[in-house]
């Protein structure tokens, strides 16, 4: 009979535990990687779609994402498109690099009912854990459509509660441009009101404060350097309302047309866009007939340039 | 001595006359945490269940080769191996619910009830009882859970599984929910106030 008190029994017995114990996780862990995987995508997709209301099971989240998802880009905080994967990027990781190294992903989405949505990651620390989200804009590229917030370990009933629509959706409508200004959206205690009368904002939580300061500050660490990029955006949008608006000949539209012009030419990548924008510029110039010939000249001068560069 | 102890006492005495929480208060840690809401109560109770038969009818199948010395090191280990595999399929099987445990999947690894089954039972028992041991012990546990859960939940957020139970026009008529019981010392309290109504009932149970 071995002596079980010996010291080589318990070396050897140990040694043996921790080999089967071992062989057992990475057993289970590398049989399970793949359904996991899947399912982190798959949670994934659900999120980015939850942030422009469409809620989806695990049977139809890829179909749906598929469907309403139609591009996805990688931007700098110049807000010029870079080479990567939207879907793969850590954003977590993201948020702790220096602004101007950040891999910035978009989810551009089109509803049938809504139109275009830009849809963008935020990740962030809450109280017991880290905190991600997602923010969809209107196609003005300032005000939100819709949010979506998860957390990993805050408190039930507490900082948890941001996943709750009574939060999430103080949300829906807020700006973050106010004229030329930008304010990623302030989360304040309910009943308080942020230092910038100007700036949009929102209710925290009562007794998740942490918690919703850490939304607060992800807003700010998050969507700043989308700044650029959500400009150019709006700018997009802003040439079709200029359209309609010139068309329709209401009111003086000097100071729209200055800002898509006083813009860079990456407003249209299309330089045929522009040619045309300028041609009806000129066509309804009594509207406003300085600002669209000063828009006229300006355009002119930059589909030259873009076209030149071409 | 523990040939005396019927099978059917092994299973059924901790619900009540040896419940790990209220009498033996064990676990009591994981009591204050999950239970803010019924449903995280729910599903700990029932991992908890799982953990506590397997890691107990593991034990009791290799509790002669322990080697003494080391037989809390052993017994740490099998628990923690078996909530890594708990976690790995609930991940894999059971996403949204997994996301919801999050950190308290990993607790359970520390929670005294898991140890004190262990050392008191499963070293000392045949694999059978063993496995109704542990079973008999999560469920005296997630009773517990579920009942603080279940107070907690319905005073605290006026729901019960996400489900609102008070109806909003008790809210116009100027109720409150308790936010007080959302935090942890109301879990505790909620416990001592079970602990009393079961002594009250079992005087045997009194301390003199």
């Amino acid at each position: 009979m071995i002596n079980k008190q010996s010291n080589v029994y318990t070396i050897v017995y140990i040694s043996v535990m921790v080999i089967v114990v071992g062989a057992v996780l990475a057993i289970t862990a590398m049989a399970l990687k793949d359904r996991q995987q899947e399912n982190v995508q798959a949670d994934k997709k659900s999120q980015i779609l939850q942030a422009v209301h469409i809620a989806t099971d695990r049977q139809s989240v890829i179909a749906d994402f598929e469907k309403y998802i139609v591009d996805q880009l990688v931007v700098n905080n110049k807000g010029e498109q870079i080479d990567g994967t939207a879907f793969d990027i850590d954003v977590a990781t993201e948020a702790k690099k220096p602004v101007d190294e950040r891999k910035l992903p978009v989810y551009i989405c089109e509803l049938p009912d809504a139109g275009t949505k830009y849809i963008i990651p935020l990740a962030g620390m809450g109280l017991w854990g880290p905190i991600w989200g997602y923010v969809a804009f209107d196609a003005d590229g300032s005000t939100i459509y819709g949010a979506f917030f998860d957390h990993q370990g805050e408190t039930p009933g507490l900082g948890a509660e941001i996943t709750k629509s009574a939060f999430t959706d103080q949300f829906n409508g807020r700006q973050v441009f106010k004229g030329t200004n930008f304010y990623p959206i302030e989360v304040v205690k309910a009943g308080q009101k942020p230092m910038n009368p100007e700036v949009d904002y929102v209710d925290g939580v009562s007794g998740g404060t942490i918690t919703s300061k850490g939304v607060g500050a992800m807003f700010d660490n998050c969507l700043s350097p989308y700044r650029a990029w959500l400009e150019k955006a709006g700018a997009k949008k802003g040439i079709s309302a200029n359209f309609e608006i010139l068309k329709a000949g209401e009111g003086k539209t000097a100071n729209q047309i200055r800002r898509l012009t006083a813009d860079d030419v990456q407003v249209a990548d299309n330089p045929g866009a522009l040619t045309q924008l300028a041609a009806t510029i000129s066509e309804v110039d009594e509207v406003s007939a300085d600002a669209a010939a000063a828009a006229d000249r300006t355009l002119a001068a930059k589909v030259t340039a873009a076209t030149d560069r071409k | 001595m523990a040939d005396k102890i019927s099978n059917k006492q092994v299973f059924f005495n901790p619900f009540s006359k040896d419940n790990p929480v209220i009498v033996q208060v064990l676990g009591i840690c994981s009591c204050l945490a999950v239970t803010a809401k019924l449903e995280p109560a729910l599903v700990m109770g029932i991992s908890v269940i799982a953990v506590l038969a397997f890691s107990n009818v593991i034990i009791s199948l290799i509790r002669n080769t322990i080697p003494t010395n080391i037989r809390i090191i052993v017994q740490l280990v099998v628990v923690a191996a078996l909530v890594i595999v708990v976690n790995q399929l609930l991940l894999a099987y059971a996403y949204d619910v997994s996301k919801q445990l999050s950190v308290f999947i990993g607790l359970i690894i520390t929670n005294c009830i898991l140890m004190g089954r262990l050392e008191a039972f499963a070293m000392g028992n045949k694999p059978w009882p063993s496995f109704l041991d542990g079973v008999g012990n999560g469920i005296g546990y997630a009773i517990i859970l579920i009942i603080v859960g279940f107070f907690r939940e319905l005073l605290g957020s006026g729901t019960l599984m996400n489900v609102q139970v008070i109806p909003p026009s008790l809210y116009e008529q100027g109720y409150v929910n308790n936010g007080l019981m959302i935090l942890p010392p109301m879990a505790l309290i909620v416990v001592a106030c079970i602990i009393w109504v079961h002594r009250a009932y079992n005087k045997d149970l009194q301390e003199k």
